[in-house]
């Protein structure tokens, strides 16, 4: 055989592909391809976050209001806390507590003691350590 | 660069995936068609290989870096698949590689999808007797008309032991011919 230069002779490989072959492929390859990969949420892992939410919710429902009740004080003010109270703050005078009594206090006050006999009066009189600044009064 | 970017953006999209994979298959499936047939001889080897090879670009887009070009990535898949193809054809029938491909050079003259006379065959049976990496280098630079630049890509070879490479190829090649 005589010499053959590779660098300028072109000599083709000779493979050929059958007719629509390609057209064909592309068909093929595409319905061979596997889908898409869908997300899988664990039901598991939502039902946790569910179960967590709600224990959260119950916790602050339980914690909130024992925290508002304990910064409450646990006596309710009666009468004998204030008149306690007044007694113990040095700068309440007695008349400062008059100043402060309105006619229907007074009026009050006379239901509340009751005077309606010449016993309780006198009883009153002889208990009351300042008469002698309402004598003068 | 930018069309290989755009083209893998597709890829990984899950709603544009289909889109993007049509578009590789066109691009791609003739150049790698001749290149895998190259290697494997036959159609019906190389269409169990472009299969495969698309199949497992698909599935590892997500790995692609982008430290090479995709079309440098594709090609080496196709170019492994293809080796390995032999490889393990040749396993299965208890015989080397390369009595493997000296059986489908006996078949080309009856292969309906080889279009080649003497000279082709003659071409053929040439390549066949240099080492697989010569043979790789020369198929990609004589029939595939590829540049240095792409085939050291591809290859993961220096230019210059490719340039090396195929010279002594064509060499070889030619006192075969002669020798005829």
């Amino acid at each position: 055989m005589k010499n053959i230069d590779l660098n300028t002779t072109k000599i083709k490989s000779g493979f050929k592909a059958p007719d629509d072959y390609f057209e064909k492929f592309e068909a093929r390859i595409l319905d061979k391809i596997p889908a898409p990969e869908t997300k899988v949420v664990s039901l598991f892992h939502r039902k946790q976050i569910w179960i967590s939410s709600i224990a959260a919710v119950l916790l602050l429902a339980i914690v909130i209001p024992s925290y508002f009740n304990s910064i409450q004080t646990n006596t309710p003010l009666d009468n004998s806390n204030i008149e306690n109270y007044l007694s113990y703050q040095t700068n309440f005078t007695n008349f400062d507590i008059i100043e402060n009594l309105n006619e229907d206090d007074i009026v009050e006050l006379e239901n509340a003691l009751s005077i309606s006999s010449k016993e309780d009066v006198e009883a009153y009189l002889l208990d009351t350590q300042n008469l002698d600044y309402y004598l003068n009064e | 660069m930018q069309d290989d970017k755009d083209l893998i953006e597709l890829l990984l999209n899950s709603k544009t995936q289909n889109d993007g994979f049509k578009k590789l298959v066109q691009l791609y499936q003739k150049p790698l068609y001749y290149h895998i047939r190259n290697i494997v001889l036959n159609h019906d080897d190389t269409d169990d290989v472009l299969q495969n090879t698309f199949i497992k670009v698909f599935t590892n887009i997500s790995k692609f870096k982008g430290e090479s070009k995709l079309y440098s990535w594709i090609y080496r898949i196709a170019t492994n698949e293809s080796l390995t193809f032999l490889q393990q054809k040749a396993k299965k029938s208890g015989i080397s590689s390369e009595e493997i491909q000296q059986r489908e050079l006996m078949k080309l003259e009856s292969d309906v999808y080889f279009e080649g006379n003497e000279i082709e065959l003659k071409l053929q049976k040439a390549i066949a007797s240099l080492p697989e990496k010569q043979q790789l280098v020369f198929k990609m630079k004589y029939f595939e008309e590829m540049k240095y630049e792409e085939m050291s890509g591809i290859l993961e070879t220096s230019v210059g032991a490719l340039k090396a490479s195929y010279h002594i190829a064509v060499k070889k090649i030619e006192e075969i011919l002669k020798s005829n």
